[in-house]
């Protein structure tokens, strides 16, 4: 149901001031893309699995989140209320929703799509371009977020290593590079431009890339090979992802500002592409790269928040997802 | 890229999974979800239901003809309910179509064993291979291998590391065997050299036991302009659930009950678009189950190959 926009007491622009992560944007462009949206009690809002393709803000009223797990068990994750915002990784990089929602009572929402997002931001619209920033942030911090919530289930302290000596080797094929998932939206100049300013490194498999806890060296790119995000305690291991080709990691913890929270280790022998701290920061200014960034996020992201199958062999323990 | 489906578990309509669900297994045939490869060259299953005659001898059926279009399998499978069963839709690349071919047909399954396997991957430079894995297959099993895909050659290299390939092995030879099967190309891949992704996830069952791997070799190295780069970019993918009994309630396909498991479903895609009652195996992964009365013992193990 469409709800008639002159029965809120506030605009849509004072509504997104007064949503934290809009604050201080300049939200005059973004404001007038919203659409307004009414749920009758029980109504959902989008069910688990489905095409992700807005982000939505709570007006009045109240939501449920939850999550359907194995079986026919649920895992209620959240109740959501006025001034909460759903549903915002849609804007980076659709997919599909990792968790339904649905109203407790009469809730009135607005919309903001991500094909008009995405137009706005081509426009160089600074608030939304503002916007697409903190969202990578808040994928990043969310990221973290779940690795130190898998961590807290293992005992102990993660081992003290350091990383391996990476030696630099010759850059694969061009032709090859845009064919993988990190550059499939880069021009041949585009990557040269990028690769000018990264080195390329390769390690044998068990090689340690980055340490939990320390400062990561850089953003890295799996060009070659496979590499672990793994978290340590004990003798205890949870894998957290397996990164192949063209699949980044190391960044999210420069993007918000903290330590690294998983280590890395090549699972194969690998081939990296490594960007310093200083040039990520001057590379996420610009497109393909700031895209190439959401999507490997995001991608990290639901990856992380999927309930884990526990292997045997290695003593992990499963966690229930506190997706969203 | 091949899709496969394993079950184990309490009697399951076979008709619901191969053409019911919205990402059934002959749907996947055509309209993958989680590979851009088509699999319009054939269609096998095994199947075991006890009350049949001979119970511990699966049923089997394979087709080189697209299943969607198959009335006669529509009609064979509305009719059965088995406790176990391996299917799987084929999938040959298009300057290979000399592959194509019955004796290449999975699930495979040498008459008189009641092993049945099937593969969903690629044994990158398998002409290399084939030879030096002579020396690991029993002089019976070779005799018998009449397909020419590296497929074939896999199951009967598995065959040969059973004590007796055509006895009824208990779940923990089996794994033994599939991980020896593993070492072995392992071993001989490196003797020769070959060091470019192979994704290899293999699906043994037996009626009451089912083992599935997820794995590839030398995974994120590939040939110089390889056609296969996008099919072979992400870990070849394998899902799997369980429950008490797998079914639509209120119009969604889920394994019922609490997660304790007395049914197992393991395949390449999760058989609806919603995924959220699957998990994925782990990449470099064995899962195993065993089916003894009501009670499923079910296992995940790294596989450090």
């Amino acid at each position: 149901m469409i709800w008639p926009w002159s029965s809120v007491t506030s605009t849509s622009e004072q509504l997104l001031r007064e949503v934290p992560l809009f604050e201080g944007l300049d939200v005059r462009g973004l404001a007038e893309l919203l659409t307004p949206r009414e749920l009758e009690p029980g109504q959902a809002l989008w069910r688990q699995g489905q095409a992700a393709d807005a982000l939505y803000v709570i007006a009045s009223g109240r939501v449920a989140v939850t999550a359907r797990l194995l079986g026919e068990q649920q895992s209620a994750l959240a109740e959501l209320g006025p001034r909460d915002v759903l549903g915002e990784l849609a804007l980076l990089d659709g997919g599909t929703r990792t968790a339904g929602v649905r109203a407790l009572e009469l809730t009135r929402l607005l919309s903001l799509s991500l094909a008009d997002f995405r137009a706005v931001v081509l426009s160089r619209d600074q608030g939304a371009r503002e916007l697409r920033r903190r969202l990578t942030g808040l994928a990043c911090s969310r990221l973290g977020a779940r690795h130190r919530a898998l961590a807290a289930t293992l005992a102990g302290r993660p081992p003290e290593v350091r990383p391996a000596l990476r030696r630099p080797t010759e850059r694969p094929d061009p032709a090859y590079l845009l064919r993988l998932p990190f550059f499939r939206n880069f021009r041949r100049v585009e990557l040269d431009a990028l690769l000018a300013g990264a080195s390329i490194e390769q390690v044998q498999a068990g090689d340690l890339l980055l340490a939990e806890g320390e400062r990561s060296a850089g953003l890295f790119v799996t060009l070659n090979g496979a590499v672990e995000e793994v978290i340590r305690r004990n003798g205890h291991t949870i894998r957290l992802a397996l990164l192949g080709p063209g699949r980044g990691f190391g960044y999210a913890g420069l993007i918000a500002g903290g330590a690294t929270t998983a280590a890395a280790a090549a699972r194969e022998r690998s081939v990296v592409l490594v960007i310093a701290p200083h040039e990520l920061e001057h590379e996420l200014e610009h497109d393909p790269f700031a895209s190439a960034i959401d999507r490997d996020i995001v991608s990290a992201l639901r990856q992380a928040e999927r309930p884990q199958a526990p292997l045997a062999a290695r003593g992990g323990t499963p966690v229930p997802s506190p997706v969203r | 890229m091949c899709r496969v489906l394993a079950y184990l578990g309490q009697p399951l309509p076979l008709a619901d999974v191969l053409f019911e669900t919205d990402n059934s297994l002959v749907r996947q045939a055509h309209a993958p979800r989680m590979t851009t490869m088509l699999n319009l060259a054939g269609f096998g299953f095994a199947a075991w239901e006890p009350g049949s005659v001979r119970p511990t001898e699966p049923f089997l059926y394979r087709s080189p003809m697209l299943p969607v279009f198959d009335r006669n399998l529509r009609h064979l499978v509305r009719k059965l309910e088995p406790t176990c069963a391996l299917a799987h839709v084929r999938g040959v690349q298009l300057a290979h179509p000399e592959a194509l071919s019955d004796t290449n047909l999975h699930p495979f399954c040498i008459p008189g064993t009641s092993i049945t396997f099937a593969h969903n991957g690629h044994l990158r430079e398998f002409g290399r291979m084939r030879f030096a894995l002579v020396a690991h297959i029993l002089p019976d099993i070779l005799s018998r291998i009449d397909g020419t895909s590296d497929s074939a050659w896999l199951y009967a290299l598995l065959l040969s590391q059973l004590e007796d390939p055509f006895g009824l092995p208990a779940l923990d030879e089996l794994v033994h065997a599939t991980v020896r099967t593993l070492e072995v190309v392992r071993d001989i891949r490196a003797q020769h050299g070959i060091d470019t992704s192979s994704p290899t996830n293999l699906f043994i069952a037996t009626g009451d036991c089912v083992v599935a791997t997820r794995f590839s070799y030398d995974y994120g190295w590939y040939p110089t302009a390889d056609a296969l780069l996008e099919v072979d970019l992400p870990f070849v993918s394998l899902w799997f659930t369980y429950g008490d009994a797998y079914g639509s309630a209120e119009g969604e396909w889920i394994m019922s009950g609490d997660g304790t498991p007395r049914s197992l479903l393991v395949a390449s895609e999760p058989l609806t678009a919603d995924a959220s009652t699957w998990l994925q195996v782990p990449e470099y992964a064995l899962l195993a189950a065993t089916l003894a009365g009501d009670d499923l013992a079910l296992e995940l193990r790294d596989l450090d190959i």
